[in-house]
């Protein structure tokens, strides 16, 4: 393999006694099979047509090929420019002057959105007189979650200075991207304007947890609450409620207050779930010890009955 | 961007002789801007009259063939430019939005093999 990356008559197949025109002819069907713009994206054509090249650059020359042949040059003294292909130009050429001129309709609806009207005609000129669509912005925008659910009006300031004035729907999430039609970079030579990203960052609230179109919130309510049952204001997104804790209800019980959600898209709004969590005094209470004791004397009760915990 | 004049281009482009070299502009083979003193080359216009060198001295297309081959090759440029745009806007997603255009993409691709 060495050997053949090394010896220009077996780069290019053909005998050491090969004539000029039998040495010219097995280039050009190697160069056909292995030109890299008939061939983009191959490494391994790219690299292997690099080499074929050399080899006929020294074999096709019929100096060069006496003084190898006579073991004075060998093909690494051969001059191989590092070379740009013209597909590499034309990937990158801002002009478009040589961008496929029909449309990309029948790719289907996706291309034919996202790529059609940008080639049309070949009237394309130098890139100053082009009329071309501003670049989009993206921008990060981060709410709070009360900002999020109740809807917020909010700015967000331009890198050149200058802002643009957004309005956040009420029940926005976490991460959603809202779209500002015309408020990207200006089109050039009176191009439209590109269009403004902004990407909805929600910060986490001390009270409220949101859960789809559910808010959670969890409730403190003391033994007494819990067992002789009350009547507790609790706070929701848009003012403070009365909820009824039934009596004898248990830590972890949730109550739903029906409509306190968040706002859904298509109107209306999900629940809010009120999760009881039953918060003793802070200094152990004697009254309630003994009370509790006299209780557990003549009511026996299991706790963990029906528990799967109590089974392994 | 460094534009070149016919004179300098002919210096640039091996095998490539003044008479080829208006044939190409001329058959629209080659889009050079329109400088103040005649057409003005820049790098991509020399690296496709290169091409253009390499596809009639040594592929062996003749003329006529010039702009079939150009054109074809134009489309898949034009096409692997449109791909490449599409593959920096696919990075920009979410992960897991990625996954699934790559999995279905995959799917798609598999179930046509």
């Amino acid at each position: 393999m060495v050997q053949q990356q090394h010896d220009p008559y077996q780069l290019l197949g053909v005998a050491k006694t090969a004539s000029q025109d039998e040495i010219k002819k097995a280039y050009r069907q190697l160069a056909k099979k292995l030109h890299p713009d008939l061939n983009p994206g191959d490494a391994a054509k790219a690299d292997q047509f690099g080499r074929v090249t050399a080899a006929y650059d020294l074999l096709s020359d019929p100096e060069k090929r006496r003084r190898f042949d006579a073991g004075e040059i060998d093909i690494n003294q051969q001059e191989r420019p590092e070379r740009q292909y013209y597909r590499a130009h034309a990937e990158a050429d801002p002009s478009a002057r040589y961008e496929f001129e029909g449309g990309f309709d029948d790719l289907g609806e996706f291309f034919s959105r996202a790529f059609g009207g940008r080639a049309s005609g070949g009237s394309f000129g130098e890139r100053g007189s082009m009329r071309m669509r501003g670049q989009d912005r993206h921008f990060h925008l981060q709410v709070s979650l009360i900002e999020a659910l109740t809807g917020a009006k909010k700015t967000v300031g331009l890198p050149e200075g200058g802002k643009i004035a957004l309005t956040i729907p009420a029940g926005i999430e976490d991460g959603k991207t809202m779209r500002l039609a015309g408020k990207g970079e200006p089109g050039l030579n009176s191009g439209p304007p590109g269009d403004a990203y902004v990407r909805i960052e929600v910060s986490p609230d001390p009270v409220f947890t949101r859960d789809g179109d559910d808010i959670k919130i969890d409730l403190p309510v003391g033994i007494d609450e819990a067992v002789l049952g009350a009547t507790v204001s609790v706070p929701t997104i848009d003012g403070r409620v009365n909820l009824k804790v039934p009596p004898n209800s248990s830590s972890g019980r949730v109550m739903r207050l029906k409509g306190k959600g968040a706002p859904k898209a298509g109107g209306g709004a999900g629940d809010m779930l009120v999760t009881l969590k039953i918060v003793l005094p802070n200094k152990a209470d004697p009254a309630l010890e003994e009370a509790l004791k006299t209780w557990r004397e003549n009511h026996p009760h299991d706790p963990r009955a029906g528990w799967k915990g109590g089974r392994r | 961007m460094i534009i070149m004049t016919k004179t300098e281009v002919l210096e640039r482009v091996g095998r490539l002789s003044a008479e080829r070299l208006e044939i190409c502009v001329t058959r629209s083979w080659v889009k050079p801007r329109q400088g103040e003193r005649g057409p003005a080359f820049d790098e991509t216009d020399l690296a496709r009259l290169q091409l253009i060198v390499e596809l009639t001295e040594d592929l062996e297309v003749n003329d006529e063939a010039v702009p079939v081959v150009l054109g074809l090759m134009d489309e898949l440029n034009t096409l692997r430019r449109r791909m490449k745009a599409l593959d920096v806007v696919l990075e920009d997603l979410e992960p897991d939005t990625r996954r699934v255009v790559i999995e279905h993409l995959r799917a798609k691709i598999l179930g046509e093999g």
